[in-house]
């Protein structure tokens, strides 16, 4: 079982809201569990948020971000959209600059951040359910 | 006069003010002739029936009505008003009890007339010149059921407000929906009312006012051009009459609808968005929340913005019969914002469902009106200054109302509107508040807020006894005098929701 904080900004409710969705998924629990990374997201007209990984945890951060980090990502939020709706694929939008990498060449954990972050945006975007209280009986 | 409830909080007891309800006709002849116009079943006298409808939400004093009951028709209202005129018994129209306020609190005891049990039926339909015909109980929820179960290609604007909601409430008190910044106020979307004067006559406003007796169901098409007497009754709040009847107009469905989200950086920003939105006319709705009123729907109950984070969000709804027409509408809303950014406000634009999808699904209540809002219900108080406004105002209003709020370690909750594509706006600090604590501070904070906003041009719209005692010092007299003529002239023994507007 993975443990996601509960945001208190904007973007870590919404990235609450994105990794939360996989958060019972043998797949993801396994890429998660131990991973120890921290990365960076940073939307234009925002401001960045540090996503950490560890152990059974993630966690989010936005002030007093750590100097060191595993990976920085930054774009802004159509390209965001675009990514998570599918009509933009990572590499193309590396390749324009609508996303950008810092930390490019650590590629296993390029790919790893895909495969954790991305994948599950797109599972979000993908189900058609949209009534919060239908997908959340238990809160009603 | 305190006293501690169970649960031990302490409250203002509901108890009757001394208006000599009972001057004309004892208690008993009251009970005996309402139950002889209503029937047993239909009125009660009983504390624990009453108790309900001697408050509401608001900070407004609660005060118990003598008596309740529950119409079917307009004969028996008549009878009420005639013998309620004669003995000098004060009436109040009650719908839904979704009220704010102190709108149907029986500021001196008297008979609360409740509208949604029985005479809350939709009456006609009237497909070709687009009008519903209602009594006064109909509710947001139960017209649109009605509309999408039998004519889908038909629409009624809604606000943000509970499904049972009324819809005649909120029709004659100029309430504001999500059609609104096409249509305007929900007043100015009356085509006739039927009323009962205190004279125990019905008349009939509008183009239904030919005939002796009933009215054609088809002849409810228009207002205009005979002298406009629903001037008389509409944001009277029930002062001058008993409505029974109202058409209000409906529009067509379009089969392409979409909204957007516009998220703004910068406090005072939100205002030119909106205004240069509204003009572009190609919008139906525009509503904008404070940034924490979004935190606080994702279950953050008292949120602070953070550093960095926008400070409005706002809903442009887009509708259009053909997909050339939306596009056409899409691409004016994308070049105003563009036009924006360009001036150097940051704003971005977002198609809303993509984006709660990835954000939060909670925020879709605001899209699928009507909807209770758990972010207004959540405590057992909720107040506003809700306001019509002047829109270049707005940048002077909303850094002084935003700065009160937190003067008070209360979370900034401002909405808005633009009105008839910028021709006025809305402004409505909200708070909520947990009525057994708090009740004190938030007057307090909504004190200032009245008088800031009032400085600021705003003009109150289904305002508090005193709420309405402020403005009377500030309005022109002439206006002020002829309120009263016209009141006094209209009923003259005060029967009619006695108190309000001070009165």
């Amino acid at each position: 079982m993975i443990s996601i904080q509960k945001g208190e900004d904007l973007l870590s409710i919404s990235l609450n809201n994105i990794l939360s969705y996989r958060k019972n998924d043998d797949e993801f629990i396994e890429l998660v569990r131990n991973w120890n990374k921290k990365i960076v997201i940073e939307l234009e007209d925002f401001y960045p948020v540090e996503v950490i990984f560890q152990e059974t945890e993630i966690k989010f951060k936005t002030k007093d971000l750590d100097q060191k980090v595993d990976l920085k990502v930054f774009m802004n939020l159509n390209t965001l959209l675009n990514l998570g709706y599918g009509r933009l694929n990572p590499m193309n939008a590396v390749l324009t600059r609508k996303l950008k990498i810092k930390g490019f060449l650590k590629i296993l954990t390029l790919m790893k951040f895909i495969k954790i972050f991305l994948t599950s945006m797109k599972m979000v975007a993908k189900d058609p359910a949209i009534n919060y209280y239908e997908k959340n009986k238990a809160t009603r | 006069m305190k006293k501690i409830r169970p649960q031990g909080e302490i409250f203002s007891m509901t108890i009757t003010k001394e208006r000599d309800v009972f001057e004309k006709a004892s208690k008993e002849e009251i009970y005996n002739k309402l139950v002889d116009i209503f029937g047993k079943n239909n009125v009660t006298q009983k504390p624990v029936d009453l108790y309900p409808y001697s408050y509401d939400m608001t900070e407004s004093d609660p005060h118990m009505p003598d008596f309740v009951v529950i119409p079917e028709n307009v004969y028996q209202l008549v009878k009420l008003v005639n013998f309620a005129n004669t003995n000098k018994v004060p009436i109040v129209p009650y719908i839904s009890g979704n009220n704010v306020g102190g709108l149907t609190i029986p500021e001196y005891g008297g008979i609360i007339v409740d509208f949604g049990k029985k005479m809350n039926k939709i009456l006609h339909i009237n497909e070709n010149m687009m009008y519903a015909l209602l009594e006064p109980g109909v509710t947001f929820g139960q017209l649109q059921k009605y509309l999408e179960n039998n004519y889908p290609h038909l629409r009624y604007s809604y606000p943000f407000a509970p499904p049972y909601a009324g819809v005649v409430g909120n029709a004659i008190l100029s309430g504001m929906n999500n059609l609104s910044c096409k249509l305007g106020s929900m007043g100015d979307s009356i085509n006739g009312i039927e009323v009962i004067t205190a004279d125990g006559e019905i008349a009939r406003i509008g183009s239904c006012f030919y005939g002796e007796k009933e009215a054609d169901l088809d002849s409810w098409w228009s207002r205009y051009p005979m002298p406009d007497l629903m001037g008389l009754f509409i944001n009277w709040q029930g002062m001058t009459g008993l409505v029974t009847k109202c058409a209000v107009q409906l529009w067509p469905n379009p089969p392409i609808t979409k909204t957007f989200l516009a998220i703004v950086f910068g406090l005072t920003d939100i205002a030119p968005v909106m205004r240069e939105i509204g003009r572009t006319e190609v919008v139906d709705d525009i509503s904008a929340v404070s940034i924490e009123v979004i935190k606080m729907t994702v279950n953050l109950p008292e949120p602070i913005k953070l550093p960095g984070e926008p400070d409005f969000a706002a809903l442009f709804p887009i509708s259009a019969k053909t997909e050339n027409l939306f596009n056409a509408k899409k691409e004016i809303l994308e070049k105003t914002i563009e036009e924006l950014r360009d001036k150097g406000i940051k704003v971005l634009l977002v198609d809303v469902d993509e984006f709660s999808k990835l954000f939060n699904l909670r925020v879709r209540c605001y899209l699928d009106l009507p909807a209770a809002l758990l972010s207004l219900v959540e405590y057992s108080g909720l107040t506003w200054f809700g306001s019509y406004a002047p829109t270049h105002k707005l940048e002077e209003l909303i850094p002084k109302v935003n700065r009160l709020f937190l003067n008070y370690n209360v979370p900034p909750f401002i909405y808005m509107k633009i009105m008839k594509h910028s021709h006025y706006g809305i402004f409505r600090p909200i708070i909520r508040y947990k009525k057994s604590s708090e009740e004190e501070k938030i007057h307090k904070l909504l004190t200032e807020i009245t008088e800031v906003c009032i400085d600021g041009g705003c003009i109150p719209y289904k305002a508090p006894v005193w709420m309405t005692e402020k403005l009377r010092k500030k309005v022109n007299p002439g206006w002020l005098n002829l309120l009263e003529k016209v009141k006094k002239w209209m009923d003259p023994n005060n029967i009619f929701n006695p108190g309000r507007w001070n009165t």
